[in-house]
């Protein structure tokens, strides 16, 4: 398959507080403390911009802008693509209990920010964005999902993708009680150019069997939280080793990630 | 930059009007709306387009874990214009594990979540019985649709918000395109939910009568209910084939829950289409709008579309006949387009009374005969989030 090219990379959750630092804590697991959390801070997030949005939604924006920063790319250009397992799950409880009272009033704010793409609209418009936005999800294999978006949208533009996955805890009854917040912002595109961090070649293929992590908690975040699946991926990136990564795709299918520099 | 063409060889569409394409075509050819009325909470009313509940299929026992309303709903419209048949032709000759699914909705199952929580007023910390991803989760109706159909390549729920079964098309042509897939099907589903009626009452565009596109009155949407569904293959298998030809995806940039006030970024999506399709304005026929009856919305299209196309462009707005059918709307009027297409004729613009004599479209408000060989549709969402269709009729 045709390859594409990682220019840049940002990461936030449990003892991982961006990509220069968890790019040394993955090299070096027996540095990593998941007691570190990483606070959510981003150029886009202004005072109004944190109120019209959740930490939902400003985990994803948080490594949005990190994995931009620096890097000079037209942001008002280039294709969005994130993923997350769900929507905000408080948000959406939020309104269904409004819908329970008689008067069934729901906030307005609420109400738009009920949906998948909430983060990816926000982000749009703080970043002056008028590219094409696509918000996927699969579920526990949001990461893949997404991951294989970004990459037909390179193939189809032979341009440049900003790929986010996140995720967030909720409390609503149906969620996941100890999933984290974890964001990862991947800048991915078709041609190769000095600053490449690594190349990427994508085989969608029969089941084989998952690439785990060896250091325990990191490895209880990779399977516990779906947009943290990629973590292995994250670590041959940060070792800057050729290797070969098998991602879970669906009951039938895995997503082979192989990396290059 | 050209794109080759993607090939659709079967579609199905169940909606207010009806379910399957035979029923959705009569209540075209007679201009009557699917719309019914809809009491709200505490008061007021709005019209709401409705899929009947009786055609709710059951659901296979293997699947149970799947069984609930929305599930229901879809499995009655896959049995449509023997669209089930299709897909087994389908896999016979591609494979199971070379059909692609994309499911475009907003809301998947949380009408679910919301019978839950009114039978259970008390109880906010019950325990579901039900795991969420085969009950409510965002990715529950791609999952079942895989299932159902017995289909296992690659998939993706795209929720962009109205523009979620737009975009389908589009992903579907890329992984075609990538190899990813020999064949693709792609869905919209969007059920009744209080969330996308009283969240729409709370924004202040839904409106208390029938939705008016176009209509210098005009006050608002109403939403519906559709699911809709088609077969996208990267080589042609029939001369029956419908072709879609380009399309284009963009963002406002602008603002949560209003379209760029110029209407710059559908703009952009539909000159995006033409170019991805090799084609120039006067090759378009026909222009199904997103049109979806708030003041802001027409006004926005109409003046994107004049910029594009010119004064006098062939437009109509479907949504008086189903209601903003929401995550499903991409394909409810894909659909709608590709039948006018076949059937030869421009779908009235029902509903509407009198033009708005601000808007530069022509909109004909009876149904007008006219052999359509390149349609263009309109999709806006929330997010600022646009997407642009053009389907070629069979050669």
């Amino acid at each position: 398959m045709t390859s594409i090219w990682v220019e840049s990379v940002s990461v936030f959750g449990p003892g991982l507080l961006g990509w220069p630092h968890a790019s040394e804590v993955l090299g070096d697991p027996r540095r990593y403390d998941p007691q570190k959390t990483p606070p959510i801070e981003s150029r886009f997030l202004s005072p109004n911009n944190r109120r019209r949005t959740s930490p939902h939604m400003q985990i994803a924006i948080q490594a949005a802008d990190y994995a931009l920063r620096d890097t000079g790319f037209d942001e008002t250009s280039i294709d969005l693509i994130l993923t997350s397992s769900e929507e905000d799950l408080d948000i959406a409880e939020d309104d269904i209990q409004a819908l329970v009272q008689p008067e069934k009033e729901i906030s307005p704010q609420k109400f738009q920010n009920v949906i998948l793409n909430a983060a990816a609209g926000h982000l749009g418009i703080f970043m002056k964005n008028t590219s094409g936005s696509t918000t996927v999800s699969g579920t526990g294999n949001c990461f893949s999902v997404g991951l294989l978006q970004a990459y037909t949208t390179i193939l189809a533009t032979k341009g440049r993708a900003l790929l986010v996955a996140y995720d967030a805890p909720s409390s609503m009854p149906y969620s996941e009680k100890d999933r984290p917040f974890f964001a990862v912002g991947m800048v991915l595109s078709h041609s190769h150019s000095p600053s490449i961090l690594g190349e990427l070649s994508l085989t969608l293929g029969e089941r084989k069997e998952l690439t785990v992590m060896e250091h325990p908690a990191l490895e209880t975040m990779r399977a516990t939280t779906p947009s943290a699946t990629g973590l292995p991926l994250l670590l041959v990136l940060a070792k800057k080793q050729a290797g070969v990564v098998e991602l879970y795709y669906s009951k039938e299918l895995s997503l082979t990630v192989a990396l290059c520099f | 930059m050209t794109i080759a063409p993607s090939f659709i060889s079967a579609f199905t569409l169940s909606s207010a009007i009806g379910m399957g394409n035979t029923e959705t075509v009569q209540a075209l050819r007679e201009e009557r709306s699917g719309l019914s009325e809809l009491a709200l909470s505490p008061v007021g009313r709005t019209w709401f387009g409705k899929i009947a509940d009786q055609n709710h299929a059951a659901i296979p026992d293997e699947l149970a874990l799947y069984s609930n309303s929305c599930t229901r709903m879809i499995a009655s419209a896959l049995l449509k214009d023997d669209f089930f048949a299709k897909i087994k032709i389908a896999k016979e000759r591609f494979g199971e594990s070379r059909i692609a699914c994309f499911l475009g909705t907003i809301t998947s199952a949380i009408c679910e979540m919301e019978l839950l929580y009114q039978t259970f007023p008390d109880q906010w910390n019950y325990e579901p019985k039900i795991p969420l991803e085969y009950h409510a989760s965002i990715n529950s109706l791609t999952q079942f649709t895989r299932e159902f159909l017995g289909i296992t390549g690659p998939y993706a729920t795209i929720s962009t918000a109205c523009s979620s079964s737009a975009k389908v098309f589009a992903t579907a042509h890329r992984y075609l395109a990538a190899g990813l897939c020999d064949a693709a099907v792609v869905a919209g589903v969007e059920a009744q939910c209080e969330l996308l009626i009283y969240g729409f009452r709370a924004l202040g565009v839904l409106s208390s009568s029938k939705c008016k596109p176009w209509d210098k009155n005009r006050d608002g949407i109403n939403i519906g209910a559709a699911a809709g569904f088609a077969l996208m293959t990267r080589k042609p298998t029939s001369p029956e084939d419908f072709t879609l030809r380009g399309y284009g995806e963009t963002s406002d940039g602008y603002h949560m829950t209003s379209p760029h006030p110029e209407g710059l970024g559908v703009e952009i999506c539909m000159r995006q289409a033409l170019s991805s399709a090799g084609l120039k304005p006067k090759d378009i026929d026909y222009i199904n709008s997103h049109g979806s009856a708030t003041t802001m919305n027409d006004i926005t299209e109409d003046g994107a579309i004049t910029r594009v196309f010119g004064e006098g462009a062939l437009v109509t707005s479907t949504k008086g006949y189903t209601g903003h059918t929401q995550g499903a709307a991409g394909i409810t009027e894909a659909i709608l387009l590709m039948l006018a297409m076949k059937e030869g004729f421009v779908p009235a613009n029902i509903n509407a009374v009198e033009i708005d004599s601000q808007l530069k479209c022509q909109v004909p408000l009876t149904n007008l005969t006219k052999n359509l060989r390149f349609g263009l549709t309109n999709s806006m969402g929330f997010g600022g989030n646009n997407a642009t269709l053009i389907f070629g009729a069979p050669q």
